[in-house]
């Protein structure tokens, strides 16, 4: 069947109380519209005051910063600042607190290995290397005291029942022992060497 | 009632029907942004100066602690004079006698800080030595001992002792 494509209710009437309705429904929506419109700028121009309060105690925030703080750029940069100047003095400060307890108790160390040395023996040398952690000292044995009790051995012994010693040398090994003739006295020189307490594997 | 007003053609009356909403939004929307932008702001700077206090007490105290244990960084000369004033005033108290005391040239920086280094060489007797190591302990400057050397002089019972020293204090790296 072949189409024509004519438009054949072009001229047909709207009836005229559909007319009104449609109207009228318009009308009343445009009604409504205008009304929400109404209340909506209302709440606009509240918020828009509020808002420029809100900016205003922000300004009396910032004037009243930059007047205690005449030299700092900006709140912000200033807290940024802050907190980076902080974590830098709290890293340095653990660094500090690090190299104070690993800084060897030198007097105590001397005052307790000569408190424990019997009597004819005494510190020969004494040397400390912070870098390996590691004390070697030499003690010398006078005359007779050379060929008693307590010798090397003995002196180990000692060392590890002593608190005092320990809390600050440990692993106490002796590395030798040799004659030393002074005059016509005959001494012997015993070689020891320990670690730092606390530091080493 | 003249329809006609709305429905002279489809766009006018979309235009009719969009007009008062896009109006609605276009009123309100940017306001209630601009309202919680600034109360943002406001929110997130009374924090901040909020949180600025405890973070000022806390960097005055570090501030105040580095200052009693590490020199500044333009104060090295001056910390090194203190330094060295501390190791004559110890010894001249403890009876030990410094026979030389030199600063070294070089320094060297680890973790943060300038390390300059202060070699001590002294003599006398033993009890004297541990009487002026305790009083180098006093607060003041960090000297750190790095190395240390103690030879006896004589034969017992002389307990006359030489010893070296090096000690390193810290100045704050810029």
């Amino acid at each position: 069947m072949p189409e024509f494509g004519i438009n054949l209710i072009r001229d047909r009437v709207i009836p005229r109380a559909r007319r009104q309705a449609r109207y009228w429904a318009m009308v009343g929506y445009l009604g409504i519209a205008g009304a929400t419109l109404a209340v909506s700028l209302a709440f606009a121009t509240s918020w828009v005051t509020r808002a420029l309060v809100v900016r205003d105690d922000l300004e009396r925030l910032e004037r009243e910063f930059a007047a205690d703080h005449p030299d700092q750029p900006g709140i912000e940069d200033h807290a940024a600042w802050l907190e980076r100047s902080v974590s830098v003095n709290v890293e340095r400060l653990k660094t500090l607190d690090r190299l104070a307890a690993d800084t060897p108790p030198t007097a105590r160390l001397i005052y307790d290995l000569v408190l424990t040395l019997p009597a004819g023996v005494t510190l020969r040398q004494l040397v400390i290397d912070t870098s390996e952690q590691v004390v070697t000292f030499e003690l010398l044995a006078t005359g007779a005291r050379a060929e008693t009790e307590p010798g090397p051995s003995e002196m180990l012994a000692q060392w590890k029942r002593n608190t005092a010693l320990s809390a600050h040398l440990v692993r106490i090994t002796h590395l030798g022992s040799t004659r030393q003739s002074n005059g016509e006295r005959n001494d012997a020189v015993w070689r020891f060497s320990g670690q730092l307490a606390g530091k080493g594997p | 009632m003249d329809l006609g007003r709305f429905e002279r053609s489809r766009v006018r009356f979309w235009i009719w029907i969009a007009a008062p909403l896009v109006l609605i939004v276009v009123a309100c929307l940017p306001s209630w942004r601009c309202l919680e932008r600034s109360r943002r702001q406001l929110v997130q700077r009374t924090a901040l100066v909020a949180a600025m206090v405890p973070l000022e007490e806390r960097l005055g105290m570090t501030e105040a602690v580095l200052k009693k244990i590490v020199a500044d960084p333009d104060r090295g000369a001056e910390a090194v004079d203190q330094v060295t004033r501390r190791l004559n005033h110890s010894a001249q108290l403890s009876g030990f006698v410094i026979r030389a005391l030199n600063v070294e040239k070089a320094s060297s920086a680890t973790e943060g800080f300038r390390v300059l280094r202060i070699a001590v060489v002294g003599q006398g007797a033993l009890p004297a030595l541990i009487r002026w190591l305790s009083e180098l302990q006093a607060p003041g400057l960090l000297l750190r001992m790095e190395a240390a050397k103690v030879t006896a002089l004589s034969l017992p019972p002389d307990d006359t002792v030489a010893a070296e020293f090096t000690f390193a204090i810290y100045v704050r790296s810029p």
